[in-house]
């Protein structure tokens, strides 16, 4: 039906158009060396359509007789504009544009803009910095690169999730990460979790490391990206770009001589390791009370002998291959028992593969890409797998004058096979970590046991593993007998049509479309422990987001200084998802995972679906080139919203202003280039699908124990009220913000300095606010609450040395305060995620995203903490535990800085990027646990003393008791901070310092070149992470548990993060 | 110029308007994965599945730590075993009784009224009163009256004030002597029949289930003097009497329909053991219910059974109580008679057959006849035939029977009510009964 729409309008456009005379120019383009410039863009000024120059530097163009003047463009060279007057034949002189003050960015909708004209920050991120990090994820490929960016990688295994956000969070329960937009239709990028969905969310805690989205992208097929960071940037977009904007632009072809075909061809390796494992004791066995306990009782703790004290018997065992354990005095003991390093036969080196070649070319008339990748990876954990195959198409036609088609789609096949981890008892982390060095979980096969069933599995089927079957599985089972399968099927693409209805006047009509099905298996084999009796889930997701863009440009000179630029458009956006889940449990025959093998069939479904339409227009008004003004306002409709209440309003206004070319005198032999801007913005939001009633949901009963059990319940249909309140009186979000900043440089460009402040508010925040559950309900959607940011974002750069050698410094630093100003009357502080007694919250007053768990009780006067003097206490002498939890500081960092040096000389490039976050905060539960189990280093510690620092309960007086550290303290005590013992001890410190890149590139010189039948080829040696400093007494701190979602800081037998050395070949024929 | 911009405008309007149904269309929000409205007949089998699960599941578990049934032995069963039992334990099994189970029986009521339909009405107030007073005994003062109010649309409450405990007891009893009025009701316009997961409709059982409590609260009250003796003898002479009676609720064999215990056991295996004190009384009787109760140092099938039910009162319960209640009026033989009937019909429950549970009776520590009976083996007998039932953690507080000994590691005596949720300490502050401490006792203790 609006398709009929579309068709209507054009026509009445086409009937409005006036019949205008046409002439020819032609010419030449050339650098300041006088080499020919290719590929150069040429329009008509204030005209959408316009050619390439082709590589010979020749040109010939079409324009109606009211075009005034022809703009040159190119990346690297200032933009140029020569007045046609009548002339047919223009030459042009492209200048070298080093650090470039007419820099052109993609804006929101695809809209090009130089730089200078813009009230707002942004920045650039060449795709070629993209792909020499070489990372799968193009949004892990962002860390350090932009500021006021912040990426957060989830774990180092193939295919994982990074999450991202910029200039904070400002929603509470809502997505906090940009829009991706590819070619001026978004896509998507979120995370979407396995398992019953009647466990919610805490699915997240267990399960496999999944994706984000957008890892669907090659990075090979992008030419560059950018980041556009607060409401005023993204206000064309609306509400779905409230936390930021990627804009994408992917590569396209560009006229060529003869019609050359331009071919590149890149092949990557890149070999994997783990970067960072927490440290374990080596010095004591499985056991407790300093006895040896043997696996068949199945302790589960390393508080046993010390390890230098026992034997083997030699005669192997179900469960040890070495033999039962026995004392020194036992007179069957035989072999002195080593400690065993679990961890060292377990991992390995992965290796990632990534070819992709591309070709395109074209001419005047038309141009074309198209592109394959393929990237494998073979991960660090046994068995883990991923693999994305992409195969892109674009092209693009002058059909005449007047009119522009052009076209992009891209087909990808992503997926591979995930390892269980978390909060598991299939997880690989934790039955590995929890493993004592009295065990060797490989039963003799050492590296080999992940291909060795019997180095798992005894003849009957059942588990070798520390525990004689009960617990945990054994790493080396799970890799093999508990696979998650993932494979995406998507489509995106493009369709755009550009038409020059009379001169100053464009009509754009772009629609687009992001589908995908995503069909995820899980298996659990009989005698896994997270299910005893096996079990396989399907979960088959579907999702197709459509876009459709309608925009009108009006281009007016109104006179000599002042120009005018008008723009009117509609966007449509509708959304719809579906979920089928199907999990079969207690399997029949062994080792076959069909559903059909299941004797209980639990079925869900779930269909989730949004439509927004908006009206918006943008106005700009610039006065010599120098000084820019832009107003813009937005409409938007969404069926979210109640129907009375679906409409809402918000207004943009920048302004921008190059003070070094409105005041000419400024600029002298140091200062260059001056720019001061300033916008103010708001933006609204709607509210989550399905929240403006309280509807009856299938019933069933869990309790984070257990499975649960669910309806139909022996055959019979069950529902029960939903456990939140819905609210018919919603209203729209609103999101309001200012920005200030400049652009300065110095001596020539040589020296660049961006500085930007900004600050926001978000109010009237739709979210489910707790209430308490003796009302009858958990929670109730309404709106309250507010958020704000506020932080400075500096962008230096440097160019110190030109000529033989160049040497570049870029550097980014972010520094953001986020404050969860109010949240709901009576609610000061509601759940994000995690574990009870370790969660992250959004607590009023505080920093988004405070982890909240159980400290020390303090005295009240000095804040020390309180030491129980109670002789007869089985305590005495240790710090006492508060029984209510609190909050304690969040995973926000104080600031992030990303510094790049690149060296380069003749063909050789050399770059480092170095990376540092300061402060924030992560509650390390891995290290918890592993003093409660006896297998972290600090145990070793176990039976010194210590004289707590604090203040006698009963006086108040200095501690002086010496506490004996045994396993009462560090077990049954408060030593560890396993679930509902203390926290605060485990909240640490996140800050680090790493070596996030290090390039070291060789072209071929020209001489080499032309002797092959080659145009060109490029090496390249990436490593990534090979340096990390940090405090963080774990895996690496830049990982995630519950991957690309709001409760960040949570580190739980989470998979390790890896360092990487890829070398990587590229050749242009 | 000017057309462009009537050609553009002329369109956008098309967008909104010339559709048969406009793009923002309010139906696209109508969620299509749950009910807009739901009958009684699929809410009665979800209140009694959710009570049922958190009655094996964390209350059941919980409990069984605190009396020592069984034994936390590692993660985080070994802290709340040695007293650790903190605000956030009892934050699942409080929603699940107050926003689950105890709301939906709510709408029931609330719907049999509106439908003239006094039998589902009586045995949603049963299974009100049976979770009310479960949680009642766990807390003290409790959100009762105020309760359930999220979504009134009169008085509506988000944060419910409090009610004494004793007027608690006195409103449930008012409401169980009503529910056997509707029970018996000779109309009703619709009457649970195979949606009832407990009795399939069977309402002369839902009356002995609802005398069957009355009974136990009464023995509650004895010490208050809110209720006599007799009152505890006449509601059991009315109460269950046979195994088949027993008010609970059988899961199923599919592993989605399984067992709380069972799956506790299956998923979590290590972290709770069959108790040793418990072990021992069983095995210093030679008790043929051993097998049934434990599997080594697992949970066993009685309780962890994959179908096995989840009982709320059985029939031994009602003899105990009416053996405590003739012992406390010095009726010794009275008392004795109903002491045996209530280790058979538990033995019964366990699978021990006749032979077997004769042979056991016959032992002197067992049964010493009649006049030898004291308050120590009726409650002994009691606590081992309610293995898994939240009921012996108040027997323990009432009588102090069996003496336990607190679990040694944890230096602090054995907690008398639980901790009050974290949920209601944040999301219900101005009303919660804050500074209880672990050992206060109850009202009624």
């Amino acid at each position: 039906m609006l398709r009929i729409g579309y068709v209507i309008v054009i026509a009445l456009l086409a009937i409005a158009q006036s019949a205008a005379q046409d002439r020819t120019i032609t010419g030449k383009v050339s650098d300041q060396d006088g080499k020919p410039v290719g590929g150069a863009v040429v329009q008509g000024k204030a005209s959408t359509v316009g050619t390439f120059t082709k590589p010979n530097g020749t040109y010939s163009i079409k324009v109606r007789n009211t075009v005034k003047a022809l703009v040159f463009k190119l990346v690297g060279k200032k933009t140029t504009e020569v007045e046609i007057g009548d002339k047919t034949e223009i030459d042009v002189v492209l200048k070298d544009d080093a650090v470039s003050a007419d820099e052109v960015v993609v804006t929101a909708i695809g809209l090009e803009r130089s730089k200078k004209s813009l009230g707002y920050a942004t920045q650039a991120v060449d795709g070629k910095a993209l792909v020499q990090s070489r990372e799968t994820n193009v949004v892990s490929a962002l860390s350090g690169k932009v500021a006021g960016v912040q990426v957060i990688n989830s774990t180092g295994v193939p295919g994982a999730s990074a999450f991202i956000r910029i200039r904070g969070n400002n929603s509470i329960t809502g997505n906090n990460q940009p829009l991706f937009v590819v070619d001026g239709i978004p896509i998507d990028n979120s995370q979407s979790f396995s398992g019953n969905p009647d466990n919610g969310s805490n699915n997240l805690l267990d399960g496999v490391a999944y994706s984000n989205r957008a890892i669907d992208l090659n990075p090979n097929d992008i030419e560059d990206m950018t980041v556009l960071k607060g409401p005023a940037a993204t206000a064309l977009y609306g509400i779905r770009a409230a936390g930021g904007a990627i804009i994408i632009t992917t590569k396209k072809g560009r006229p060529q001589a003869d019609g050359k075909l331009n071919v590149n061809f890149n092949s990557t390796m890149s070999i994997d390791q783990v970067n960072r494992l927490p440290e374990l004791q080596n010095k004591y066995s499985q056991g407790s009370g300093g006895a040896f306990l043997n696996p068949a009782p199945g302790a589960s703790r390393s508080w046993g002998a010390a390890i230098d004290t026992l034997f083997f018997d030699d005669v192997p065992t179900a469960f040890d291959s070495r033999g039962s354990i026995v004392g020194a005095s036992d007179p069957r003991a035989k072999t002195k028992m080593a400690p065993h390093d679990n961890l060292a036969d377990f991992f390995r080196t992965g290796y990632t593969y990534d070819n992709s070649v591309n070709m395109s070319g074209g001419n005047e008339n038309g141009t074309f890409y198209v592109s394959f990748g393929n990237l494998t990876s073979n991960g660090i954990v046994p068995n883990s797998t991923w693999e994305r195959n992409t195969v892109k198409a674009s092209g693009a036609a002058q059909i005449s004058t007047d009119l522009r088609a052009s076209a992009n789609m891209t087909y990808v096949n992503s997926g591979g096979q995930r390892i269980q981890q978390g909060s598991n008892v299939s997880g690989v982390m934790l039955g590995l970590l929890r493993t004592p060095p009295s065990y060797d979980n490989s039963y003799g096969f050492g590296a080999d046991a992940a291909n060795t069933p019997n180095a798992y599995s005894t003849a009957a089927g059942t588990q070798r593993t520390y525990r004689a079957g009960v617990g945990y599985d054994n790493p080396f089972w799970t890799v093999n007998k508990n696979p998650f399968t993932d494979d995406v099927n998507r489509l995106y693409g493009n369709v755009q049509l550009d038409w020059g209805l009379m001169t100053g006047v464009d009509l754009m009509y772009r629609i687009g479309a992001d589908v995908y099905s995503d069909r995820r298996k899980q298996i659990f084999a009989i005698n896994s422990r997270s299910a005893p009796t096996g079990r396989v889930f399907e979960d088959q997701q579907f999702n197709r987001d459509i876009t459709s863009d309608l925009i009108l440009t009006i281009t007016q000179e109104l006179d000599e200084d002042w120009d005018l630029q008008v723009l009117l458009g509609n966007n449509l956006f509708s959304t719809y998802g579906q979920q089928v889940f199907v999990q079969g449990d207690g399997l029949g025959a062994q080792g076959f995972f069909n559903l059909s093998n299941a004797s209980s069939v639990l079925a869900r479904e779930s269909i989730g679906q949004k439509r927004t339409m908006a009206m918006y227009g943008d106005v700009r008004l610039s006065y010599m080139d120098a000084l820019f003004i832009n107003v813009t306002a937005r409409n938007e409709w969404s069926t979210s919203l109640p129907e009375n209440n679906n409409s809402f309003f918000y207004p943009a206004v920048s302004v921008s202003a190059v003070l070094t070319d409105l005041i000419p005198e400024l600029k002298n032999d140091i200062l260059s280039y001056m720019q001061v801007r300033s916008n103010f913005a708001m933006v609204g939001k709607d509210a989550p699908i399905y929240a403006t009633v309280t509807t009856y949901g299938q019933g069933g009963a869990a309790d984070g124990w257990t499975d649960g059990v669910s309806f139909p319940f022996n055959g019979v249909i069950g529902y029960s009220k939903g456990n939140t309140l819905g609210a018919a009186d919603l209203r729209p979000e609103m999101t309001t913000s200012w920005e200030v900043g400049f652009d300065v440089r110095f001596l020539d460009n040589m020296f660049g300095l961006d500085f930007t402040y900004y600050n926001s508010l978000s109010e009237d925040q739709i979210f489910s606010v707790p209430i308490a559950a003796s009302s009858g309900f958990g929670a109730e959607v309404r709106n309250a609450g507010s958020i704000s940011n506020n932080g400075f974002e500096v962008v230096f750069n440097a160019s110190p040395l030109r000529g033989d050698i160049n040497w570049d410094i870029n550097l980014n630093f972010t520094q953001n305060v986020n404050k969860v100003e109010s949240l709901a009357p009576g609610v000061d502080q509601i759940f994000l995620g995690g574990f009870l007694g370790a969660s992250v919250r959004a607590v009023a007053g505080k920093a988004y995203g405070s982890i909240y768990g159980f400290g020390w009780a303090r005295d009240s006067a000095s804040n020390k903490i309180l030491i129980d003097d109670d002789p007869n206490s089985p305590s005495y002498g240790q710090p006492i535990l508060d029984p209510e939890e609190r909050a304690f500081g969040s995973a926000n960092p104080d600031w992030l800085m990303g510094v790049r040096n690149s060296f380069s000389w003749n063909g050789l490039t050399l770059s480092f990027l170095f990376d540092i976050r300061q402060g924030g905060y992560i509650w390390n539960g891995t290290r918890s646990a592993l003093i409660f189990f006896g297998t972290a280093k600090e145990t070793e510690a176990r039976g010194t003393t210590k004289v707590f620092d604090g203040v006698k309960a009963s006086t108040g007086q200095p501690n002086d008791i010496v506490a004996t550290l045994d396993e009462n303290w560090f077990v049954f005590g408060n030593g560890n901070g396993f679930f509902g013992s203390n926290s605060e001890d485990f909240i640490e410190d996140a800050s680090f310092v790493r070596l996030r890149e290090l390039t070291l590139s060789y072209a071929l010189p020209t001489d080499i070149v032309n002797m092959l039948p080659i145009a060109g080829a490029t090496l390249t040696f990436t490593g990534r992470n090979l340096w990390l400093s940090t405090e963080f007494q774990g895996i690496d701190p830049e990982t995630s548990l519950t991957g690309a979602s709001n409760a960040q800081g949570i580190e739980y037998f989470n998979m390790p993060n890896t360092k990487s050395y890829v070398f990587s070949l590229s050749l242009n024929f | 110029m000017k057309r462009l911009l009537i050609g553009f405008s002329t369109a956008a309007m098309l967008f909104t308007t010339a559709c048969d149904t406009p793009f923002i269309d309010p139906a696209i929000n109508i969620d299509p994965n749950s009910l807009a409205e739901a009958s009684s007949t699929v809410i009665l089998p979800v209140s009694q599945a959710s009570l049922a699960y958190v009655m094996g599941g964390d209350i059941g578990r919980y409990s069984s730590l605190l009396t020592q049934h069984n034994e936390g032995v590692d993660r985080q069963h070994l802290g709340i075993y040695n007293y650790t039992f903190t605000e956030s334990d009892v934050d699942n099994s409080w929603s699940t009784m107050y926003s689950g189970t105890m709301k939906d029986l709510n709408i029931l009521m609330d719907k049999a009224d509106a439908s003239n339909s006094p039998h589902y009405k009586g045995v949603a107030q049963v299974l009100f009163a049976y979770t009310m007073c479960t949680v009642t005994d766990l807390y003290g003062h409790v959100p009762y009256s105020q309760a359930f109010k999220g979504d009134a649309a009169e008085g509506r409450s988000t944060a419910p004030g409090y009610d004494k405990q004793a007027d608690i007891y006195a409103s449930l009893m008012t409401m169980l002597n009503d529910a056997i009025g509707n029970l018996n009701s000779a109309t009703s316009a619709t009457s649970p029949r195979t949606d009832d997961l407990v009795y399939g409709g069977n309402r002369a059982n839902w009356v002995k289930a609802a005398k069957s409590l009355m009974a136990r609260m009464s023995m509650h009250m004895v010490k208050s003097g809110k209720a006599t003796l007799d009152d505890v003898i006449t509601h059991a002479s009315a109460g269950i009497a046979a195994n088949a009676e027993n008010f609970g609720f059988k899961f199923g064999t599919a592993q989605n329909n399984a067992n709380p215990w069972y799956q506790f056991t299956t998923q979590r295996d290590g972290d709770l053991a069959f108790n040793g004190f418990f072990a021992k009384l069983l095995a210093d009787r030679n008790d043929p219910r051993a097998a049934a109760y434990a599997d080594s140092i697992r949970v066993g099938s009685y309780l962890a059974g994959i179908d096995a039910p989840v009982t709320f009162i059985t029939a031994a319960e009602v003899n105990f109580l009416k053996a405590e209640a003739e012992f406390a009026k010095g009726n010794k033989n009275g008392a004795h008679a109903a002491y045996l009937e209530g280790i058979k019909a538990s033995c019964g429950a366990a699978g021990v057959d006749a032979a077997a549970t004769d042979t056991y009776v016959k032992q002197a520590s067992v049964d010493p006849g009649a006049d030898a009976i004291t308050l120590e083996l009726i409650m002994t007998q009691k606590y081992i035939a309610m293995y898994g039932n939240v009921e012996s953690y108040s027997d323990w507080r009432r009588t102090g029977l069996p003496a336990l000994t607190p679990a040694p590691a944890s230096g602090k005596s054995i907690p008398r009510r639980w901790p009050y949720p974290q949920d209601e300490r944040v999301y219900n502050t101005d009303n919660y009964e804050a500074g209880s401490a672990f050992t206060d006792p109850l009202w009624w203790d």
